[in-house]
């Protein structure tokens, strides 16, 4: 088994049960078979945006500690759809650090693909953990 | 009647390791934050994190314990949680 899986599956098996429960973020896994890619789905719902349910794919590739995680919003109910449309609006009540007019669009947070390789690729991923992205995300969306 | 105990245990959830202990009701809510950075190794970046109750920061670190748990109600203990501020850049 791949080292950088073996990773990516650990530190998702230890996400704090009591964060997932409070924000009900119901993460779940998919590996496309003979693929090299892990993909994490985290339920998040934003207070900013009126309640609205979004669906975080997180994207685990043989290169994630260094790159980043690769992010996308997905479909809440068919997570192999990714498109702009489930992205936070580029206009009106906009979450600060998403960029969903930028090209690509990305998140200006750490931990993720957008911030350490399109946004600042010049700020390494270090130390930053799946918890804290999340909870980073969470409080942006409810601000 | 009046409460015998001058302490409560408090709870602190954080990405590291919790703290659960009991805290004298006169010290600062200060003391609680200082203990939960710890965990996290986050001293050296205190502005990064907050202290949140019910999901609202409780944004005066010098106020009593004791002073919060009469004005929130916390009897028999409390669960805060450390979380990091989101940084943008």
């Amino acid at each position: 088994m791949a080292e950088w899986r073996d990773a990516a599956r650990e530190e998702i098996a230890g996400l704090k049960p009591h964060f997932v429960a409070k924000h009900d973020w119901s993460p779940h896994v998919i590996e496309p078979e003979g693929t090299d890619v892990l993909d994490l789905v985290v339920t998040l719902r934003s207070k900013r945006l009126g309640g609205r349910v979004l669906a975080l794919r997180l994207r685990y590739q043989p290169d994630w500690r260094v790159a980043g995680r690769r992010e996308a919003f997905v479909d809440p109910s068919d997570p192999s759809r990714a498109a702009l449309e489930y992205w936070p609006p580029a206009c009106g009540p906009n979450v600060r650090g998403i960029k969903t007019r930028h090209n690509p669009p990305c998140i200006c947070l750490r931990g993720v693909w957008g911030y350490h390789s399109v946004l600042h690729p010049d700020r390494p991923m270090g130390d930053t953990t799946l918890l804290d992205l999340l909870l980073e995300l969470q409080a942006v969306l409810n601000e | 009647m009046s409460n015998p105990k001058n302490t409560i245990r408090i709870v602190v959830v954080t990405t590291a390791d919790d703290v659960d202990d009991e805290f004298n009701l006169n010290q600062p809510l200060q003391v609680v934050f200082n203990r939960a950075l710890h965990e996290v190794g986050g001293e050296g970046n205190r502005d990064q994190f907050a202290l949140e109750y019910n999901d609202v920061v409780l944004p005066d670190l010098s106020r009593k314990i004791g002073d919060l748990a009469t004005e929130f109600g916390w009897v028999d203990g409390v669960v805060l949680d450390l979380v990091p501020k989101p940084v943008v850049v």
